[in-house]
């Protein structure tokens, strides 16, 4: 036998005692966060998006401030100037151009954001709520009130949601909170089928019989003992929401069922600049690539959160 | 299996009929009613109003409305449309066909997903399963309507296809006499970029199926005792790892639907979508209740095909 291997490093004791404590005095979440903080991928996403959501909340200071232009104001200097709307991106002070009635671009663009934001965060909060509250019921009580929440997941699954969604918008006319409500109660079930699973299996766990041994109640178990362990898959699923919500305003605006002019929304800015595809086509780039990236944005958070909450599912 | 067929068609039964229920509520209680298209001229009299209500079978109670509407429709009677003097049936009969169509081969497309998703499964890590994972990410921010429009922008800059404010590439059918290839290439385009929902939803399952089947003991017993690699794939994971894929082309079906309305409108397409549009538009109830529930249906009956399909494969499931 030969001593060829190199001499084993011993490590030191109070390296590892430390490294231990470490881990253990690191919670569920604290530990999430960190793995998510160390995916670079994620981090930039959330950077790119907090700046996006930034700008877009600062739009009326960025508009009067620094681009010196109103959303709904149009530009007669243009055409005293000989041109004739849409210009394009630089031209007489718009940054991007301006629209077909001489508005300019740029400050439309930030301003729907703001519709496209608040359209998707509201929805995710309306969503989640509902999803989560009958989640809660229908895993931790079972039986009828389980086969209620089945049933009615079961109606919005099966009816395709857009055609749902233009005839609600025929019903309620649609501002940002109307929207969101209307979206959001349509969109739950994904939360409601994650929630009810983990509950399922959280409902036969020791420490919920402990709870209910020494006199918890139900409101007490379902508040205090469940809902904090299904809050990370609520999390992840707020993300994901807020894509279906911006996604879904946008396609309703785009077909003139969402947002109404004059307010700007990236759908219906789209939907405005079609028939000037050939000649004026910076009217369709800004607002489809900013609802792209914010998007994709939004979408590698809720993915980053998800693979940092739960490591095995990475690369699924 | 027989009773486990008999009751998936009870409950899809009981669910179209509450589907159906709420529907008709739900149009009852836009505001002006049902009838806003009809009485929306201000120099109709009173008189005339009730005249229109009453032919239209407006001024009874609601619930006697309820109970007419839902014995006709059960023999595909969706009464008149508002609109135009002919039948709900009669306008939405041909548009059926074209969305069917445009369904199907999305469909045939987005099955390209099963041997993208398997590829990318056995690759695992590598650089071919992250340029597909890549894909998939980059294509679930980007929106049908998205992506079109896109495409068109691009195609009308460059190459100059699609001429200003035209979306017909080729007179599509009911458009004109349309030659087998020019019918084609004009669905091809929609059918390829509504494909994408598909394609993505296909890709994605099918890979985490497999990847999930590959590591199971008897793929694992299967290699260990020496069965040539295209075997094993064949018998032992590809027969596992699509079972689950017959239930999966059931519940894309209603996001198919949605998809198609965007893509029918965006590209010309004569199908429902597109009418359902023109309908919403110029709030044409009757049309749109039709069309909602037919979609609604078509989405449960895929759905209840998809799970009897599933309890023929895979005989655990019909116990539960």
């Amino acid at each position: 036998m030969s001593q060829t291997s190199a001499p084993i490093k011993t490590p030191i004791v109070s390296d590892v005692v430390a490294a231990r404590r470490k881990s253990a005095s690191q919670g569920f979440f604290a530990s999430s966060f960190s793995r998510f903080f160390r995916d670079k991928l994620s981090v930039a996403a959330l950077i790119i998006f907090a700046i996006i959501g930034l700008t877009t909340l600062l739009a009326p200071w960025i508009a009067s401030n620094i681009l010196k232009q109103d959303r709904d104001t149009i530009d007669f200097n243009l055409l005293t100037q000989g041109l004739q709307p849409p210009v394009a991106p630089g031209v007489g002070g718009h940054i991007l151009g301006t629209d077909e009635l001489g508005r300019d671009l740029a400050v439309r663009v930030l301003y729907g954001g703001q519709v496209s934001l608040s359209v998707g965060f509201l929805t995710a909060f309306i969503s989640l709520t509902i999803g989560t509250t009958l989640g809660l019921m229908a895993g931790y009580f079972g039986g009828k009130i389980d086969d209620a929440v089945n049933g009615l997941l079961q109606i919005i699954n099966n009816i395709p949601s857009l055609f749902l969604l233009i005839i609600l918008s025929l019903i309620w006319k649609p501002e940002v909170l109307s929207l969101s409500i209307i979206i959001g109660v349509i969109s739950w079930t994904g939360t409601t089928r994650l929630v009810r699973g983990a509950v399922l299996s959280l409902r036969s766990r020791d420490y919920i019989d402990a709870a209910r041994v020494s006199g918890a109640n139900n409101t007490r178990i379902l508040l205090v003992h469940i809902l904090p362990n299904v809050a990370s898959l609520m999390l992840v699923q707020a993300g994901f929401d807020v894509v279906g919500a911006m996604l879904g305003e946008s396609a309703l605006s785009f077909l003139g069922f969402g947002i109404a002019v004059p307010v700007p929304s990236w759908g219906n800015m789209l939907s405005d600049s079609q028939l000037y595809f050939t000649s004026a086509p910076w009217m369709v780039y800004f607002p489809a690539f900013s609802i792209f990236v914010t998007v994709l944005c939004v979408y590698l958070v809720a993915d980053g959160l998800r693979d940092a909450f739960d490591p095995r599912l990475k690369g699924k | 299996m027989r009773q486990f067929i008999i009751r998936r068609v009870i409950q899809s039964a009981v669910l179209l009929f509450v589907v159906m229920s709420l529907s008709f509520l739900l149009i009852n209680l836009a505001p002006g009613g049902p009838e806003v298209l009809l009485t929306q001229n201000p120099r109709l009299t009173k008189e005339q109003i009730a005249n229109i209500r009453e032919s239209y079978g407006l001024n009874k109670p609601l619930y006697e409305q309820y109970f007419t509407w839902m014995r006709r429709t059960f023999t595909l009677d969706f009464g008149k449309a508002y609109s135009s003097p002919l039948p709900v049936w009669d306008v939405i009969g041909g548009r059926v066909g074209p969305t069917m169509q445009l369904g199907f081969f999305s469909y045939l497309i987005g099955m390209l997903g099963i041997p993208i998703g398997i590829f990318a499964a056995k690759h695992r890590g590598k650089l071919g399963d992250n340029v597909v994972r890549v894909l998939t990410v980059l294509g679930s921010c980007m929106p049908v309507w998205w992506l079109s429009l896109m495409l068109i922008i691009i195609l009308a800059n460059t190459i100059k296809w699609f001429p200003q404010g035209e979306r017909t590439l080729i007179p599509g059918p009911g458009q004109d006499q349309a030659p087998f290839f020019g019918w084609f290439l004009h669905l091809m385009i929609p059918a390829a970029l509504l494909s994408t929902g598909v394609l993505i939803a296909f890709t994605r399952f099918v890979r985490a199926e497999t990847i999930e089947v590959l590591s199971q003991d008897y793929v694992r017993t299967a290699n260990a005792k020496g069965l040539e690699e295209k075997k094993v794939n064949r018998w032992h994971v590809l027969r596992n790892s699509l079972i689950p894929i017959v239930t999966l082309l059931g519940y894309l079906l209603p996001a198919l639907l949605s998809g198609a309305i965007i893509t029918e409108q965006i590209f010309n397409w004569p199908g429902m979508g597109r009418l359902f549009i023109q309908a919403a538009t110029s709030r044409d109830m009757p049309i749109l209740l039709a069309i909602l529930l037919l979609t609604t249906f078509l989405s449960i009956l895929g759905t209840l095909l998809a799970d009897i399909g599933y309890g023929l494969v895979d005989p655990r499931v019909r116990y539960n």
